[in-house]
């Protein structure tokens, strides 16, 4: 029998695959991403919407509050994101740092001062 | 071609780094200087805009370790076979720079260190970060049997065999080059000596390891020795298979 909280998770679902398929459409999400989004999506609504694969998974692992299993699984699934998305934050991190050293230096060989310049006597004063 | 390089990475330094500038200038010590301005907000550059040095400026911040690594990049591409490096802020008194020069000039030596500890120096030490700096000596003691009296100096100085490798991704730290650099460095077979000199307390501006900060750049810092010293012994182990 579907309880109120089923519905709950089910229609949560629902609304979160929709939100991911808009953000995709209007390009706020890269696929890449969004993949991962829409397979926890599904993830969620298959869970939410056939009881007894989450019941057989609570007996097997021995949960005996099923729901708290689908809880369980989400923080699993979230930590694994966060993680993920850590992971990426460092590699645009390093590609921004790279790319900026690049631009800093290329736009300082292009303004570097002459040979000349650096003798001129206006700066003489310097090596009294 | 002048073969030293004096690099001054300077984060809002606008009240420090004329001063540095022409003290070091004053020494005409026939390098050429490079100041790296990390993004400041401040008149920093304008300020070096003015003096007869080289300047290279980050469009955003990117913090100390990447503006070193700036300097080093510019260095390695220029062709400089030895690196002095000092902060912008004043604090190293620059009348060292010399003996700096002359230890890296000979040839057992690859990286020179400037320490505070060997002699009297100007600088005011709080004890939280002489405990840090005692931990990290021991700490470089254990792991390689090297005693560094001053394993947090930012007064440094490469030849070009050891900063070539600053240069390769992934080899130099991204937010600290301290302790872990110089134990990953040691572990290299580099070469390393300390040369005494003198530190003040800067003039103008905060200090980036002030308050709270001194206690994350200390974890930071001890995880870096600690994958320093995993990816050391990893590597030890597959070059003995």
């Amino acid at each position: 029998m579907m309880t109120n909280l089923h519905l709950f998770l089910l229609l949560c679902g629902f609304i979160f695959f929709l939100i991911i398929l808009t953000l995709l459409f209007r390009h706020r999400i890269s696929e890449k991403y969004s993949i991962l989004w829409l397979t926890a999506g599904i993830g969620i609504l298959t869970l939410s919407s056939n009881i007894k694969i989450l019941d057989g998974m609570a007996r097997w692992v021995g949960v005996s509050y099923p729901p708290s299993l689908l809880f369980l699984l989400s923080t699993l699934i979230l930590l694994g994101f966060h993680l993920y998305q850590s992971m990426e934050i460092t590699k645009l991190n390093k590609k921004i740092k790279e790319i900026t050293q690049y631009v800093a230096l290329r736009h300082a060989e292009e303004n570097l001062p002459k040979p000349e310049l650096m003798e001129k006597e206006e700066y003489s004063h310097f090596y009294d | 071609m002048k073969t030293h390089l004096i690099m001054i990475p300077a984060h809002n330094e606008e009240g420090n780094i004329a001063t540095v500038l022409e003290d070091v200038l004053s020494l005409d010590l026939g390098t050429d200087i490079l100041v790296i301005n990390d993004g400041s907000s401040d008149q920093t550059e304008n300020i070096v805009k003015s003096y007869p040095v080289f300047l290279v400026t980050h469009p955003v911040n990117l913090g100390y370790a990447a503006t070193l690594q700036t300097g080093f990049k510019f260095a390695y591409n220029k062709g400089y076979q030895y690196v002095i490096q000092l902060d912008g802020d004043g604090q190293h008194d620059v009348q060292y720079i010399h003996e700096l020069m002359y230890a890296l000039s000979n040839e057992q030596t690859d990286i020179v260190l400037g320490s505070r500890f060997l002699q009297r120096s100007q600088m005011n030490i709080s004890w939280a970060k002489l405990a840090v700096i005692k931990f990290f000596r021991a700490m470089i003691m254990r792991m390689t049997g090297k005693k560094v009296t001053d394993p947090t100096s930012g007064f440094r100085g490469y030849k070009v065999s050891v900063f070539h490798n600053f240069v390769k991704p992934n080899f130099f730290p991204n937010e600290y080059p301290d302790s872990n650099l110089i134990i990953e460095l040691l572990l290299q077979k580099y070469r390393l000596v300390e040369v005494p000199v003198n530190m003040k307390d800067r003039m103008h501006g905060v200090s980036m390891h002030a308050g709270f900060k001194s206690f994350i750049y200390m974890f930071h810092v001890m995880l870096s020795i600690v994958t320093v010293m995993l990816r050391h012994t990893l590597r030890k182990r597959v070059s003995i298979k």
